[in-house]
């Protein structure tokens, strides 16, 4: 038995309304979603970057102190995201957040070669 | 061959772990989604990056604090140098880190079914190219195992024949990931019991296998990272009977 109504014959048949909040029916909502991913993960990864420059030049003056200063800023901000996408009202935006601080925070600890001194 | 093995790059030289690292990031993505677009995944895509999204932040998160607590015994030495705090990272505390976030995060979502399924083969892919960074990364990485008189031990530039464990994991990982392939096909199986088999066999061998690396030992016999591994089980092994065909053989 089809789920679609009868048409008269010689009638053209129209697509069935969408549903609201799907994709075609606000417009471009996935390339919304897509492009605030986009912004997201681009903003992470850059969070986590700036920290790394900003610890090492400004504030520790070394290396190692940006990488502390980058793991901390992304792990923060990874964290911020992951809220957001739970919790808040822009999912795409802050799985995009978190994925792209997250990413950042794996390699700066990829950089790190484990060498106590003492 | 030298340890540890880096490229010059241009004016720059790239440790060659760095570059396994990252192409192992790259290759377990491209293979998780490869297996999502060829098997029929009942997460929506919203979803289904919200969990990955969490799996990413939670094994950050997990690979630092379980170096905090294997190297608990030298929080007073480390206390001199802040900046030893934010090195190293482990893979069992990864995996941990990651699962914890993805069950919390599925809550959240009010997703009940299990997700993991689809992670196995793409981590197992992922961790056995970047232990091969770790064995190119030589002594640096403190990845490396007891010194050994067997012929295949590998001296990583101090003169000492050690257990290429790296090595071991690739070939341990290999195993695993067979064993997926075939009990993905099983239909024995139920939602979640590869991801589950996966933990128990890695953790189960990790186990093992620190006992032939130079760990600090956090109580009696037993490291960090043993002690996390067994936590795990706890959480793996509830179904191992099933997962691994035990309860149907001993029918």
């Amino acid at each position: 038995m089809s789920e679609q109504p009868e048409v008269p014959f010689g009638q053209p048949v129209s697509p069935p309304p969408l549903p609201p909040g799907s994709p075609a029916a606000g417009g471009s909502s996935g390339c919304r979603d897509a492009f605030a991913g986009a912004f997201g993960f681009c903003l992470g990864f850059s969070m986590g970057v700036t920290g790394l420059i900003a610890g090492g030049v400004f504030l520790a003056n070394s290396n190692k102190g940006g990488l502390v200063v980058g793991m901390v800023v992304a792990a923060l901000t990874a964290v911020g995201g992951i809220v957001l996408a739970v919790r808040g009202p822009w999912k795409p935006f802050g799985i995009g957040l978190a994925l792209g601080a997250a990413g950042c925070g794996l390699l700066i600890a990829a950089c790190w070669n484990f060498s106590l001194q003492f | 061959m030298r340890f540890p093995v880096e490229w010059a790059i241009g004016p720059w030289t790239v440790p060659a772990h760095l570059v396994f690292e990252s192409l192992g990031y790259l290759v377990g993505s491209r293979l998780f989604f490869a297996l999502r677009r060829r098997t029929a995944d009942f997460l929506g895509a919203e979803q289904r990056w919200t969990l990955i999204a969490a799996a990413a932040v939670g094994a950050l998160i997990g690979s630092k604090a379980l170096v905090w607590i294997q190297h608990a015994g030298s929080w007073g030495a480390m206390a001199a140098h802040p900046e030893s705090f934010a090195g190293g990272k482990t893979i069992v505390g990864g995996l941990l880190g990651g699962t914890l976030a993805v069950e919390w995060v599925k809550r959240a979502l009010g997703v009940t079914r299990r997700t993991g399924d689809l992670f196995v083969l793409p981590l197992c892919a992922g961790i056995a190219i970047g232990r091969v960074g770790c064995f190119l990364a030589g002594l640096t990485d403190h990845t490396y195992g007891l010194p050994t008189a067997l012929p295949w031990g590998v001296d990583f530039g101090d003169g000492v024949a050690r257990h290429p464990a790296q090595l071991y994991e690739v070939a341990a990982l290999a195993a695993i990931a067979l064993w997926a392939r075939r009990a993905m096909r099983s239909a024995a199986l139920r939602e979640g019991d590869v991801y589950r088999g996966f933990l128990t066999l890695y953790f189960v061998f990790r186990i093992l296998l620190e006992w032939l690396k130079p760990n600090p030992v956090l109580v009696p016999g037993l490291s960090g990272i043993q002690i996390a591994c067994l936590a795990g089980l706890f959480y793996s092994a509830r179904d191992a009977r099933r997962v691994f065909g035990w309860k149907e053989s001993a029918a």
